[in-house]
C-alpha cells in the first residue's frame, strides 16, 4: 500500500492529474498564445520532474513570481485581463499553478474542481458535436484522477474502467436532466462578448465582398421546411436591405426603424404595419393565396444579427424582429448555432400591393442617388426610360440589355475605378451579382424609379436525407427590389438575366468549369458534388451536425414544452415534477438493476446443481449440510448414522469430487459423461 | 461509549454526553454486537464529504453558467456531474454493502502494548471493499482493501492503557471509494475483546531468601525438586518433562510433575511486595510468571483472594496471567 511519497501527495495520483491536465487543456491550445501556453508547459514539466527526479517544488516567491508572470502573459495576448479569452487563459494558468502547488490530497479534489471548469469553458467558443464527445472523454480522464486518489494502489487500468463505467452510467442521467429540468430564462443575463471573425454578409455591399465569400464553402444556414422547399429559382433569402448609396458603396437607410413584433408603444406607425402585417398573412394564408412555406432554419454562427428567410417572411420564433425592408433581425449578433422558426407567403402572382408595404416605403430614400458621377450612365438610363414609356418596359429592357450585350459573369471581375457604374456598364461588363444589382439600381433610381439593393443568399442545395436545403456561404447574393405603383416592391434579380444558370443551377455551374469554383480549396468535399457517394457523406455529416445543434444546441424552454405536450400531454409545473422526479428514479433503478445484473453470483454449473439436489434429498432425511463442513464430512457423517444410505451417498460423493477437482485440461466429453452419471445416480438415491 | 459523531466546540458538555448516549442507545439497537457483522442497508451511513459538497457547488455555478449563457453544452456537463455524484452514491454505497466483518481474534498483550484486533473481512463480490478505513475511536487508523478473491485480514490497532479485558466497543469502518465525494461508514461492533496483562516491571521478591542472582542459582537446583506425580501429557508441556522410559514401554506419553522447593522462590506470591501498591505489585507478579514461564519452571500463584497452586505449561501460564491481569477487576467474562 505504500508507495513513495514526494510532499504528501503518492507519485502515481500526479500521473493521473497531469494526464487529466494536458487532456483538460488540449482543447485550448489552438486558442491561446505563446506565452501562456509556454508558461503552461513549464510548470508541467516542472510538476513532472518534482515528482520523478525530486525536484523541489517553488517556493512562496516563485509561485508569486510565476503568478506575476501569468498576468503579464495574458495581459501581453490579450491586451487585457478580463473578458471571456483572458479570463480562461487565467483559469487554465490558475489550475496549472494548483497542480503545480498541490501537496495533499485536498489540494489535489481544488485541482479536479478546477479541471471541471476549464473544460465548461471550451464550450463557450464552440459546441460542436465533436467537442462534446472530447469533453466526456475528458469527464473520464478527470474522473479516473479521482478515483486514483481514493485508491492509489490500484492498477491504472481499473481507474480507467471505473471511470468509463461510472461515467457510462452518469449518462442516462444527464440525458434525463437534460430533457427534463425546467429551462428558466436566464433574468440576469450577463453576455460576453465572444469576437470571432466568421464569413458571412456584411452590412454594407461594395463590388468584391460577395466575390469574397463566393470561394467559401462553409454552410451559413440550414433551412428544413415542412412540406416542400420552393423551386430553385425561388429560393431568394433575404438577410438585409441597402439604400444608401454614395457612389462605390451601398449602405443600410440611416435612422434604422423596427416594424416587427417588438413593438415600443411609441411608434404606432409601426404598430399599425405589424397589425396590418399580420392581417395580411393570416388572411392570404387562409385564402391560400400565394405559395405559403413553414421551416425552420438552423444557423450557424455570423457574429451578426441579420437573420435570413423568405420573401414575406413572419417569425415565429420569439425575439426576432423586423427592420426596414421587411428583414429579419435578431436582437444581439448570433454566436452560438441558432435556430428559429419562421413562415412566409411569396407573393408572385398577387397583383395588387397590400397596404402594409406603402406603410415603409420612402420614395425619397429610394430615389436617393450620389449628386455627382457616372454621368453616362444616368443620361442612358433617362433616355431608355423616356423610350420605353412605363416603368416595366424600361426594367425589361435594361435586363435584356444586360442579356444581350457581352456582359459576363465572373467571380474575378477587373477593377473598377471612380465612376464604377459607367465604367462597369459600358467597357468591361465582367462582374458578378453585386455588380449587376448595383447598376440596375443604379439605372432605376436614375430613370425615377425607387428601387434598391436586397442582400442574401439565393439557391441551397437539396440534401439527400431529409426535407432541407443547405445554403452555403457561396450561395451568397444580391438583387435588387423596384418600388411599381400597383404591385409594391418586386424583386429585380440582374444577375438572372445574365446567368440563368447561376438562379437555377448555382454558382458552380454558372462559373462554368469546376476550375474556378472553390480553387483554393481542392480537398473540399463540395468540390466532388457529382460524386453520389461523397454528397450524401457531406449531407449525413451536415445533417448530424444540424440534428445537434437544432436538438441540443438548441434546446430550449420551447422545445422542451412541445415534447412535455407530445410525451405527457401536458407541460404544467405538476406534470413537469412529476416526471422528472419518476425519470430519475427509474434511471436510478434501472443502473440498480443493471449492476445487480452485472454482479449476480456466478451461475452455477451442472454438477454443482446436481449435487445440490442430492443435498436437499437427504435433508428431507434431516441432514443438513452445514455451510463450512466439506463433502466427505457431510457424507461420512450421514453414512455413518444411516448406513442403508452409505454405499450410495459416498459413492456419489467420490463421483462429485472427481467430477469438480478434475484438471482443467481434461476432456469435456469425459466430464459430461462423469455428469450423466452421477445425475443418475443422484436420481436414484430414495431416502 | 465512545462515539465521536459530533463535533465538541459545537454543543455544552453535558448535552453532548446526553446526545452521544442516546445515539449509542440507538446504534446498539440498530447495529447489535455480534461476532460476525454483514453490512446492509441498515448498518450503512452516507453522506457527502467537503469534497462532495464543493463538487456540488460547481454543478450548481455551472448549471447558473448554463442558463447565463444559455449554453445547453454547459448544462450538458452540469447534468453529467450531477449524474456522476448519483451513482458515487451508489458506487460507495456498493462499496461498503455486503461485506461481511469477522473477528478473528487477537493475542494477549501486556498494558502499553498495542494489540492487533484481527478482522476477517469477506465478500461475495470481489469488485467491492477497495480502500476501507478502519479505525477504532481514538487509535490510529489502517487501511484495507480486499483482494481478487474477496477477502482481507486486517488488524486494528489498540494500544491499551489499562490491565484487564480490553473492549475497544465499536470500531469505525468508512470508505470514500470510488470518487472521494461521498463517504459512507459504518459503526460496527464484533464483540471485540482481548486480555490485557500488567506491564511487566522487574521488581525483586523482598522477602525471599533468594533475590536476583540468589533465584538464579535456585533456578539451577530444578533437577533436585522433588518429583510429585505422572499425568497425562498435554499439548505443551516441555519434553524435558515427559516420562520417556513409560513412552518407552509403550503406555503413552506421561509428564512427570515436581513439587518445587519449599522455598518461596517458586511461587510467585501476593505478599513478596509489601512496600509498593496494588498495581505496581501486580507488574511485579506479571514479570516474575512470564520470566518463570520463560524458565519453563513450575511455580504458583498466591493472591489475597485464593492461589493457583504451583504447576506449568501454557494453559498453567495463561491461567495466572488472566488471573493476574483480572486481580480486582469486575469482569463478566
Amino acid at each position: 500500500m505504500n508507495k513513495p511519497v514526494i510532499d504528501g501527495l503518492p507519485r502515481n495520483i500526479i500521473v493521473f492529474l497531469v494526464i487529466s491536465h494536458l487532456v483538460v487543456v488540449f482543447p485550448h491550445f489552438s486558442t491561446h498564445s505563446f506565452w501562456v501556453l509556454s508558461l503552461v508547459s513549464l510548470c508541467l514539466v516542472w510538476r513532472i520532474g518534482s515528482s520523478r527526479r525530486n525536484w523541489p517544488l517553488p517556493t512562496k516567491g516563485v509561485r508569486f513570481v510565476l503568478v506575476v508572470l501569468g498576468f503579464a502573459a495574458v495581459y501581453r495576448a490579450y491586451g487585457t485581463v478580463i473578458g471571456p479569452l483572458a479570463g480562461v487563459a487565467l483559469l487554465i494558468l490558475a489550475y496549472t499553478f494548483k497542480l503545480l502547488e498541490a501537496k495533499s490530497k485536498r489540494d489535489a479534489y481544488t485541482v479536479v474542481t478546477l479541471s471541471y471548469f476549464v473544460v465548461a469553458t471550451a464550450f463557450l467558443f464552440d459546441q460542436a458535436f465533436s467537442k462534446a464527445l472530447y469533453l466526456l472523454f475528458s469527464c473520464v480522464v478527470i474522473s479516473a484522477a479521482l478515483i486514483s486518489i481514493n485508491q492509489p494502489s490500484l492498477q491504472w487500468k481499473h481507474h480507467y474502467k471505473n471511470a468509463v463505467l461510472l461515467v457510462l452510467k452518469s449518462l442516462p442521467i444527464m440525458v434525463i436532466l437534460f430533457l427534463f429540468v425546467p429551462r428558466v430564462e436566464s433574468f440576469w443575463s450577463i453576455q460576453f462578448d465572444n469576437h470571432q471573425a466568421k464569413v458571412g454578409l456584411s452590412d454594407e455591399m461594395s463590388p468584391g465582398d460577395i466575390a469574397r465569400l463566393g470561394e467559401n464553402d462553409s454552410v451559413a444556414f440550414r433551412a428544413k421546411f415542412e412540406k416542400e422547399p420552393p423551386p430553385p429559382a425561388d429560393r431568394y433569402w433575404r438577410a438585409m436591405v441597402l439604400e444608401d448609396f454614395d457612389g462605390k458603396r451601398w449602405r443600410r437607410r440611416d435612422g434604422r426603424q423596427s416594424w416587427g413584433p417588438l413593438l415600443q408603444s411609441d411608434q404606432d406607425a409601426a404598430k399599425e404595419f405589424w397589425t396590418a402585417y399580420k392581417t395580411w398573412f393570416s388572411l392570404n394564408k387562409t385564402r391560400q393565396q400565394g405559395n405559403y412555406y413553414r421551416y425552420d432554419v438552423v444557423m450557424e454562427p455570423s457574429d451578426k444579427p441579420w437573420l435570413f428567410a423568405l420573401d414575406w417572411a413572419k417569425p415565429l420564433t420569439g425575439g426576432i424582429d423586423m427592420k426596414n425592408g421587411f428583414a429579419l433581425n435578431a436582437e444581439k449578433p448570433i454566436r452560438e448555432p441558432f435556430v428559429y422558426k419562421v413562415e412566409s407567403l411569396d407573393l408572385t402572382g398577387v397583383r395588387q400591393a397590400p397596404n402594409w408595404m406603402s406603410r415603409e416605403f420612402r420614395r425619397d430614400i429610394n430615389l436617393q442617388l450620389p449628386t455627382s458621377g457616372n454621368k453616362r450612365a444616368r443620361q442612358w438610363a433617362l433616355e431608355l426610360r423616356e423610350k420605353a414609356g412605363s416603368d416595366k418596359a424600361f426594367i425589361a429592357q435594361v435586363l435584356s440589355h444586360f442579356r444581350e450585350k457581352p456582359f459576363y459573369y465572373t467571380l474575378k471581375p477587373p477593377l473598377l475605378g471612380k465612376d464604377s457604374v459607367d465604367q462597369f456598364l459600358f467597357s468591361t461588363r465582367r462582374g458578378f451579382c453585386a455588380h449587376y444589382a448595383s447598376t440596375f439600381t443604379f439605372l432605376a433610381r436614375s430613370a425615377g424609379i425607387p428601387a434598391r439593393v436586397v442582400t442574401g443568399y439565393q439557391g441551397g442545395e437539396q440534401s439527400s436525407l431529409d426535407n432541407y436545403l443547405l445554403v452555403y456561404q457561396f450561395d451568397a447574393h444580391a438583387w435588387s427590389e423596384v418600388w411599381l405603383p400597383e404591385q409594391g416592391w418586386v424583386r429585380v434579380d440582374p444577375t438572372a438575366a445574365v446567368s440563368p444558370t447561376r438562379i437555377e443551377k448555382g454558382i458552380e455551374n454558372a462559373l462554368g468549369s469546376s476550375s474556378s469554383f472553390l480553387a483554393q480549396r481542392p480537398l473540399s468535399l463540395l468540390r466532388y458534388r457529382d460524386v453520389p457517394a461523397l454528397s450524401r457523406l457531406r449531407h449525413s455529416m451536415d445533417y448530424l451536425r444540424m440534428l445537434w445543434i437544432q436538438k441540443v444546441v438548441g434546446y430550449d424552454g420551447d422545445l422542451q414544452t412541445d415534447l412535455f405536450r407530445k410525451l405527457f400531454g401536458s407541460s404544467d409545473l405538476k406534470t413537469v415534477v412529476f416526471v422528472l422526479v419518476g425519470s430519475l428514479i427509474g434511471a436510478i433503478l434501472l443502473i440498480f438493476l443493471v449492476e445487480l445484473y452485472a454482479n449476480r453470483p456466478p451461475r452455477a454449473s451442472p454438477e454443482q446443481r446436481i449435487y445440490l439436489r442430492f443435498c436437499r434429498k437427504l435433508s428431507k432425511r434431516g441432514y443438513e449440510k452445514g455451510f463450512c463442513e466439506g463433502e466427505t464430512a457431510f457424507a461420512q457423517r450421514v453414512s455413518s448414522s444411516s448406513p442403508e444410505l452409505a454405499e450410495h451417498v459416498l459413492r456419489i460423493t467420490a463421483l462429485y469430487i472427481q467430477i469438480k477437482y478434475r484438471p482443467a485440461g481434461l476432456v469435456k466429453n469425459g466430464n459430461n459423461l462423469l455428469v450423466r452419471d452421477l445425475r443418475k445416480q443422484v436420481r436414484r438415491l430414495s431416502v | 461509549m465512545n462515539i465521536p459523531f459530533l463535533p465538541k466546540s459545537l454543543i455544552p458538555g453535558c448535552l453532548e454526553a446526553l446526545i452521544r448516549k442516546r445515539v449509542g442507545f440507538w446504534l446498539e439497537k440498530r447495529i447489535p454486537p455480534s461476532d460476525q457483522v454483514v453490512l446492509d442497508h441498515r448498518r450503512i451511513f452516507i453522506f457527502p464529504t467537503f469534497n462532495g459538497l464543493m463538487f456540488l457547488g460547481v454543478v450548481a455555478i455551472l448549471f447558473l453558467a448554463g442558463i447565463n449563457y444559455e449554453n445547453n453544452l454547459i448544462m450538458a456537463l452540469c447534468f453529467l456531474l450531477a449524474g456522476l455524484f448519483l451513482n458515487g452514491i451508489f458506487a460507495t454505497y456498493r462499496n461498503l454493502s455486503g461485506l461481511c466483518l469477522e473477528s478473528a481474534g487477537a493475542a494477549p498483550v501486556c498494558t502499553g502494548e498495542s494489540i492487533s484486533f484481527c478482522l476477517k473481512i469477506s465478500s461475495a463480490n470481489c469488485s467491492t471493499g477497495q480502500s476501507l478505513q478502519l479505525k477504532i475511536p481514538r487509535q490510529d487508523s489502517v487501511m484495507g482493501s480486499l483482494n481478487l478473491e474477496g477477502q482481507s485480514l486486517v488488524s486494528l490497532p489498540f494500544v491499551t492503557q489499562q490491565r484487564g479485558w480490553c473492549k475497544p466497543g465499536r470500531f469505525h469502518l468508512q470508505t470514500y471509494y470510488p470518487l472521494g465525494l461521498i463517504r459512507s461508514w459504518s459503526w460496527v461492533d464484533l464483540q471485540l475483546a482481548c486480555l490485557v496483562y500488567p506491564q511487566p516491571t522487574f521488581c525483586p521478591k523482598q522477602n525471599s531468601s533468594e533475590e536476583g542472582l540468589g533465584y538464579e542459582e535456585s533456578g539451577l537446583q530444578e533437577g533436585v525438586e522433588d518429583f510429585a506425580e505422572l499425568r497425562n501429557y498435554r499439548l505443551g508441556d516441555s519434553p524435558k518433562h515427559v516420562d520417556w522410559k513409560v513412552f518407552a514401554k509403550g503406555r503413552g506419553l506421561h509428564t512427570k510433575t515436581y513439587q518445587g522447593h519449599s522455598g518461596d522462590s517458586q511461587w510467585v506470591d501476593w505478599f513478596s511486595w509489601p512496600a509498593i501498591n496494588q498495581e505496581k505489585r501486580l507488574s511485579a507478579m506479571t514479570y516474575w510468571i512470564i520470566r518463570h514461564a520463560k524458565k519453563q519452571e513450575t511455580f504458583g500463584l498466591r493472591l489475597p483472594n485464593g492461589e493457583i497452586p504451583p504447576g506449568c505449561g501454557e494453559a498453567h501460564v495463561f491461567r495466572a496471567l488472566k488471573t493476574v491481569a483480572l486481580f480486582g477487576l469486575i469482569n463478566d467474562e
